[in-house]
């Protein structure tokens, strides 16, 4: 009984907790941030996401708007240009993913022949190659990078890549940095906020 | 310029007059120091002033017949005695000066000023390895001993390599006997190529020194001079066996008489190799064999006129195995390399008159290595790679002593270089030229100065101009201040210009700077290009990476027991050149080409301490404490602008300063303590050294590439070496040794670092 009071207890305190969290936020309405564990990319079609539901589009939507971005190994599309039917634009900005709360007025690309309007070595990620030390042949994604999208429907999106791998694992450790046990890749983990009011406010 | 070169003759012709029509009295004499003979003590009689030769001799003309004569020599107390000549020629025989150095055994160097001076009268931070501490050692390769020695730290990339006052193996110049040694792998001259089986001392000046040795000399210059014949016939013998079956036997005799010197120095060097880490196929060090061979003949043709040759060979063969993963099946290999290094190097010294010489230097030398690597199974070829590399330098010196006080050190030189490598598209060529000129001046009696400025010119980049300026006073006898200020700078190596490389596996390219622009051109046409990140043709012209240094030291000692040594440093250095990529292939790999990007900077204070506890038995310590930093990386945090991932939750969080640890692989803190000991009937020596280093940054794990974290710090290590030696006859000496005496070793960082090895040696002297 003691025990059963005591956790009612916490319990409270954590939802007190969250509450005073979401009374402080300014903003009329308060964003949150929807985390994406193990989207699967593993296969040979790229995996179509919609950001306003937060759900996964059926391959055989991938000539519609109901998507926003692709992803397929490394590579991440968004719907436009060379890739989609849509008029989606993005970029990669530095900052922390709490912190950023504006998404920049211009400086929007779309995916063409040449390049993808998200870049991935060097944009979002770096792959190690043959390091002379720590894990090899991996994906690691940069810090500090977000990327920000505009949508086809006018609303922004920001969005940050967690992890590249099965689990989002610690790559520091020895079980990552050995390949045998390195969990799956382009096994993605990743968390986004979209502003549905069109605002580039976050 | 040409007003001095006109004033420079005058003096010479006006000098030779002089001698020419005074003849009226000969005084002749020897100066003795604390070592036996004194060479270049001022020897001054009314106008004349000679300098006393390398028996400590002197002859003097005039034809004053009465008067004062006066003796100087740096580090002595003046010498003064009235003479009244009656006869034509007048022998004063012996003269003995009084030293009066901080040191009672200060040591004499070259490299600090190209000229033989006191160690305790350069500005600049020198320390000398003698051969008594080479021997007590029992140090094989060069590597070893520095190991040992303050401020220094190894470092393993492509070879053994030095790290001082911060800077990388890339920023420090060797040089054999003040010539120097080339064929770098990857920025690193390999220490283990150089045996000290036949070295008199080790030289290191600290800090820039480009102002009189040109490229590379940033962090520092080790000049490692070879053993001068000793009159009438020598010969030493030593052998030594140790565990990982190394073996190594030298032989070194000389002939010295009046107009002839003779040496020459053979030694076999091998190792069985070493493995550290039981999962890799092959060894981490692999077996090897090598042999030098090294002549130095010297011959006086007239008093004035010395013609010289000194020859090297170096050769190695290397053994070892690897394995590589071909189509999912394991393969086995056979590696095995061959490097060479050879040089000949004539001289012609002419002593222009007593207060002048000239000296002529050439050095050609030929640089090599083979790697071929076949399958053990059938022995085909997996690859191939040969390196030869040549230089060919002519240089002039001429020294000038205008006064007891003042002498100047100037020189011009060319140097051709070449290169052919497999990743090379052509062979490239440099040509360079240099010049400098160093005023030495002893201002008052415990003022020195020293001034000099060098300016290279070379055919593949922009030039030059390397100034120095150093100051030493003497507050006390026993308490100098020294300061030094310099520039240093680094040539851009073949490779950072001319390089042409795509990895074979992985399929990465790497472009020198002036084959950039069509590489990435052919790319494009070809298709291989899927993002270009810099246009090829906006890079400007890549520069020579440069350092602005500061050095001010103290020297202290307490009746001659006690010494101490203390410098401060801090070296700014700018446009480092580092690799970045300018374009993405369609393979996902990228294109990288070299440019100027960083600024660095490294300070600390290295202190030394040298206390004689009791006659036999010395005790040195030094202590480092080192900061490297990278300047934009500073910049960077300031803004807020770096950021790194948190290893558990893979979340973002922003760097502050105070995390920064600078770059990798330098440990703030580091030392040495070693003993050193002789019996009092001289039959027995021991020594115990220990190596001490702090934590390093070893790498990032949280992917923003900089050392902000601990887990990103390796462990601070101390190894132990001791020996023991006894002489059971006077020419016979047997030394017992234990390197590393708790084996400690680190198998993925510290590839240097064997494990505990015991090892014999004997050296018998048949002098």
């Amino acid at each position: 009984m003691k025990i059963k009071v005591a956790l009612l207890s916490l319990f409270s305190i954590a939802l007190f907790n969250g509450c005073e969290d979401s009374s402080t936020n300014t903003d009329s309405e308060p964003l949150e941030a929807t985390t994406v564990t193990d989207l699967d990319a593993t296969g040979t079609s790229y995996v179509f996401y919609d950001f306003k539901t937060g759900d996964i589009v059926a391959n055989t939507d991938s000539a519609t708007t109901n998507w926003d971005i692709g992803i397929k190994g490394a590579t991440i599309i968004v719907n436009s240009g060379v890739s989609g039917l849509g008029t989606a634009a993005a970029q990669i900005v530095d900052g922390l993913f709490d912190e950023y709360d504006e998404a920049p007025q211009s400086g929007y690309v779309s995916d063409t022949a040449e390049a993808k309007a998200i870049t991935g070595n060097g944009g979002w990620y770096n792959y190690t190659g043959s390091a002379e030390t720590g894990p090899q042949h991996a994906i690691l994604p940069i810090p500090g990078k977000i990327l920000v999208f505009k949508n086809t429907d006018g609303t922004y999106t920001k969005m940050q890549i967690i992890s590249y791998y099965r689990g989002n694992p610690d790559t520091t450790t020895e079980a990552f940095i050995n390949r045998d046990t390195r969990p799956d890749a382009r096994v993605y983990t990743f968390r986004f906020i979209t502003q549905p009011n069109g605002s580039r406010l976050f | 310029m040409l007003i001095k070169l006109l004033h420079l003759t005058l003096i010479f012709v006006l000098s030779s007059l002089e001698m020419l029509y005074a003849k009226d009295v000969i005084i002749k004499g020897k100066v003795l120091g604390d070592e036996g003979y004194l060479k270049g003590a001022h020897v001054k009689w009314h106008q004349s002033i000679v300098i006393t030769d390398s028996t400590g001799s002197f002859t003097l003309k005039s034809s004053q017949n009465e008067g004062k004569i006066i003796i100087t020599h740096l580090g002595y107390e003046r010498h003064e005695q009235s003479l009244s000549i009656t006869k034509p020629i007048i022998e004063l025989g012996a003269i003995e000066l009084k030293s009066n150095r901080i040191w009672s055994n200060s040591d004499v160097v070259v490299t600090a000023t190209r000229t033989s001076k006191d160690m305790e009268s350069v500005a600049q931070p020198v320390s000398v390895v003698s051969k008594k501490e080479l021997a007590q050692s029992g140090s094989l390769r060069l590597n070893d001993i520095l190991m040992e020695q303050v401020g220094i730290t190894l470092t393993s990339d492509h070879g053994t390599g030095v790290q001082m006052q911060g800077m990388d193996a890339d920023y420090s110049l060797i040089l054999i006997d003040g010539q120097p040694v080339i064929g770098r792998t990857s920025g690193t001259l390999d220490l283990t190529r150089i045996t000290v089986g036949n070295i008199k001392q080790i030289e290191i000046v600290k800090g820039p020194s480009s102002a009189l040795w040109g490229s590379d000399a940033l962090g520092g210059v080790i000049n490692i001079i070879t053993e001068k014949p000793k009159t009438g016939f020598t010969s030493v013998v030593s052998s030594r066996i140790g565990s990982y079956g190394s073996q190594d036997y030298s032989l070194e005799t000389a002939y010295q008489n009046d107009k002839l010197s003779q040496s020459l120095f053979l030694n076999g060097n091998t190792s069985n190799g070493y493995k550290l880490n039981p999962n890799i196929v092959g060894n981490t060090v692999p077996e090897f064999l090598n042999y030098t061979a090294m002549y130095k003949g010297s011959a006086t043709l007239t008093n004035r006129v010395e013609l010289g040759l000194r020859a090297r060979l170096y050769h190695e063969n290397q053994e070892n195995k690897g394995q590589i993963i071909e189509n999912d099946a394991i393969r086995l290999l056979d590696e095995r390399a061959k490097q060479y290094d050879y040089s000949l190097i004539p001289t012609l010294k002419i002593n222009l008159n007593s207060t002048q010489k000239m000296e002529f230097i050439h050095n050609s030398t030929w640089f090599g290595n083979t790697s071929q690597i076949n399958y053990a199974d059938n022995g085909s070829v997996y690859s191939e790679s040969p390196f030869n590399q040549r230089m060919h330098r002519s240089e002039l010196q001429w020294d000038a002593f205008w006064n007891s006080q003042a002498r100047t050190t100037s020189g011009l030189g060319y140097t051709y270089e070449t290169l052919e490598a497999d990743r090379y598209v052509s062979k490239p060529v440099f040509k360079s030229y240099f010049g400098f000129t160093q005023l030495d001046w002893d201002i008052t009696s415990n003022v020195n100065i020293t001034a000099g400025l060098r300016g290279d010119y070379h055919s593949e980049y922009s030039g030059e101009l390397s100034p120095k300026f150093g100051l030493r006073y003497e507050l006390k006898e026993n308490l100098h201040i020294k300061m030094s200020i310099g520039n240093g700078f680094k040539a851009p190596e073949f490779r950072q210009l001319f390089l042409n490389f795509t990895n074979p596996t992985s399929g990465y390219s790497v472009f020198g700077t002036s084959t950039v622009e069509e590489s990435v051109q052919e790319l494009q046409e070809r298709g291989e290009l899927a993002l270009v990140l810099i246009d090829a043709s906006t890079l400007q012209a890549i520069q020579a990476e440069r350092s602005f240094s500061i050095n001010v030291g103290l020297d202290y000692s307490y009746k001659n027991r006690l010494r101490t040594k203390v410098n401060v440093f801090r070296n700014t250095i700018n446009n480092l050149i580092d690799s970045q990529p300018i374009a993405i292939k369609t393979n996902n790999q990228s294109v990288y080409t070299y440019f100027n990007l960083n600024e660095i900077y490294t300070q600390g204070i290295e202190a030394e301490l040298h206390w004689d506890v009791i006659p036999g038995v010395s005790l040195m310590s030094g202590y480092s404490y080192l900061q490297a930093m990278d300047q934009q990386v500073i910049d960077q945090i300031n803004s807020g602008a770096v950021y790194r991932r948190n290893s558990s939750t893979n979340i973002d969080e922003r760097v502050q300063l105070a995390d920064y640890g600078g770059l990798f692989n330098r440990s703030r803190h580091s030392g040495t303590l070693r003993l050193f000991a002789t019996s009092p009937d001289k039959h027995w020596e021991t020594s115990i050294r220990l190596i001490l280093r702090g934590r390093y940054g070893f790498m990032d794990k949280n992917n923003n590439q900089i050392l902000d974290q601990d887990n990103e710090y390796e462990k601070g290590y101390t190894l132990t070496n001791i020996s023991l030696a006894n002489y059971p006859i006077k020419k016979l000496r047997v030394q017992l040794g234990v390197d590393n005496l708790f084996d400690f070793t680190r198998p993925n960082q510290l590839s240097f670092l064997p494990g505990r090895l015991y090892y014999i040696q004997l050296n018998y002297n048949f002098k």
